[in-house]
């Protein structure tokens, strides 16, 4: 029996790939432990841009939540993945087809180039913890394989 | 053939062995001297040391009565930290060769004898202050690569490795072989200063040998992989090293000497500059691994040059901050920027054993490569910028002067 559909972007669908992070812990250790505060944008949505702010720690995801615009900065993510809601979803489309990200879909390969996605912050050496970590995030995103995804 | 003539070494080294070696006392000399030493002696009548029996409290004894518990990674530096009387290094002259901040040194000891002991320059006591050497958040980083660091028999599955196209096979072989030219140059260049660092850097000591460990590991594993798909070893990449051997044997003085050695310049050559070049390097080509399998081993190297990036950018930052001259230790930084950012961009980054590799693999085949190439193009000003922006955050700031084009002079 599939699970319902979660929408995205939504809080329940950051928090559904939390829980599967949370559940899995012998996974991420495998990995390597994660400490970030991250925000992933998404522009052009029906609902205009939304920022999901994510706590990360150990080997969990501690904190979902939406962030209005003015609460970006205040929230102090290490980094910030932005990018259009066409360029997500098919990104999220992808993964659900391929089981993880293939090879044009990795959040590596969406960000080379500063577009379709861009990875950035207020201070590099802070924006590197993205790359230090990659293996985390890459997984965390690849967990939405599992998800039944709607689309607004 | 007339031999070479011989040209006098300008170094002066100090003898290693004595020209003739002294006369050895006789066997029996020396076993009847070893059993009536004291300590055998003592081992004999049954009682322990000084070490057993001093007090817990007040006497030799460091510390007693911690319980360090795991945190939530497991037990690591933090955790001990936070129960240990000495959490981080202080600038406290530290001593004898084996003294870390965590054990106490003998009372019978004085400060002139330890200096005998244990000599300053060529040992562990040669760097032993924190704006040598000191991180913040050492303890984190240092558990961080260890953390990641690959464990191939678990996380490998060289069953799923994908026969690739010979095209795009010769273009990851010859990547490979780039970077293992790369990685040795590092861990050669790195790994002697290591054993100059006091072990009250307990924290700084392991991250190195990490790094060491990150490059040496990535090494084989990348030949592993080369000899494994149908492919093999490419060809050299000449010039790799320019500007850094340099820069790493002025710094050093060759090891030899009773002269302050210049680790900072070291650390910025290799982790800042050399380690953010890999850097940008391994995302492209974690970007164009066609195969999962290499795509796994791109996004390991992209971790572990981030990392050994953001040591350098800490340990820089530190220096800059605590040590006696910000503003004289900034100039040399920037010459040693100098000499280095226009030699690796000459050799290193517009290296076409470097870049017709990686524009084949991300163009997808030989025939693609203009392609590729137009994605390296484009991707290009990221490696100067993302560059300055670390040197922004650790108040090294060189937009007015960096010598690596903003754009790609192709």
């Amino acid at each position: 029996m599939s699970n319902p559909a979660v929408q995205f972007p939504s809080t329940q669908w950051f928090e559904h790939l939390a829980a599967r992070m949370n559940d899995q812990r012998a996974k991420y250790q495998n990995f390597g432990f994660v400490t970030a505060r991250a925000v992933f944008r998404i522009a052009g949505t029906p609902a205009g841009t939304r920022n999901f702010g994510l706590t990360f720690d150990g080997f969990e995801c501690l904190e979902v939540r939406e962030l209005a615009d003015g609460a970006v900065a205040p929230f102090d993510p290490d980094w910030i993945i932005e990018g259009d809601y066409s360029t997500w979803k098919e990104m999220v489309a992808n993964i659900k087809a391929h089981g993880e990200a293939d090879p044009d879909h990795t959040l590596n390969r969406l960000c080379l180039l500063g577009h379709p996605l861009k990875v950035h912050g207020e201070d590099q050496t802070r924006v590197d913890v993205f790359y230090r970590q990659l293996f985390s995030f890459q997984a965390f995103i690849d967990e939405s394989a599992a998800l039944e995804t709607s689309f607004a | 053939m007339a031999s070479p003539q011989r040209v006098p070494s300008p170094f002066a080294l100090p003898p290693t062995r004595r020209h003739r070696p002294l006369p050895l006392p006789p066997p029996e000399e020396v076993k009847e001297k070893l059993y009536h030493h004291p300590e055998a002696e003592r081992i004999r009548s049954g009682q322990l040391g000084e070490w057993f029996t001093t007090p817990l409290v007040g006497g030799e004894w460091t510390e007693w009565g911690k319980h360090a518990r795991p945190d939530r990674i497991g037990m690591t530096f933090m955790a001990i930290n936070r129960v240990s009387s000495n959490p981080e290094p202080t600038n406290e002259p530290a001593r004898r060769l084996m003294h870390s901040r965590y054990i106490k040194t003998h009372r019978s000891i004085s400060p002139e004898l330890e200096e005998k002991i244990a000599p300053k320059y060529g040992t562990a006591r040669e760097m032993d202050r924190r704006d040598q050497v000191w991180i913040e958040h050492a303890a984190e980083l240092t558990e961080e690569a260890l953390d990641r660091q690959m464990r191939p028999a678990r996380q490998l599955r060289w069953e799923d490795m994908t026969p690739l196209p010979d095209d795009l096979e010769r273009a990851f072989d010859q990547f490979a072989t780039y970077l293992i030219q790369a990685m040795y140059l590092c861990s050669d260049a790195s790994g002697p200063w290591n054993g100059l660092i006091h072990y009250g850097f307990a924290e700084v000591k392991s991250f190195l040998a990490y790094e060491l460990f990150d490059y040496n590991l990535m090494c084989g594993l990348l030949r592993k992989r080369v000899m494994a798909n149908g492919g093999g070893m490419g060809v050299q990449v000449e010039g790799l090293g320019a500007g850094l051997i340099d820069i790493c044997n002025e710094s050093s003085h060759g090891f030899v000497g009773e002269v302050e050695r210049d680790f900072s310049a070291v650390i910025f050559a290799i982790d800042v500059l050399f380690n953010s070049i890999m850097l940008e390097m391994a995302r492209l080509a974690q970007a164009g691994a066609r195969s999962r399998f290499d795509r796994h081993l791109m996004t390991q190297l992209v971790q572990d040059c981030a990392r050994h990036v953001a040591f350098g950018c800490r340990r820089i930052g530190f220096y800059l901050r605590n040590c006696a001259d910000r503003e004289e230790a900034a100039v040399k930084l920037h010459l040693v920027a100098d000499q280095l950012e226009p030699l690796q961009t000459e050799h290193h980054m517009l290296n076409p054993k470097v870049l017709e590799p990686l524009a084949i693999m991300l163009g997808g085949s030989g025939a693609a490569t203009a392609e590729g190439m137009r994605v390296v193009r484009k991707f290009w000003p990221q490696f100067g910028e993302n560059y300055l922006a670390r040197l922004d955050s650790i108040g090294l700031a060189r937009r007015d002067r960096c010598l690596i084009p903003a754009q790609a002079p192709f």
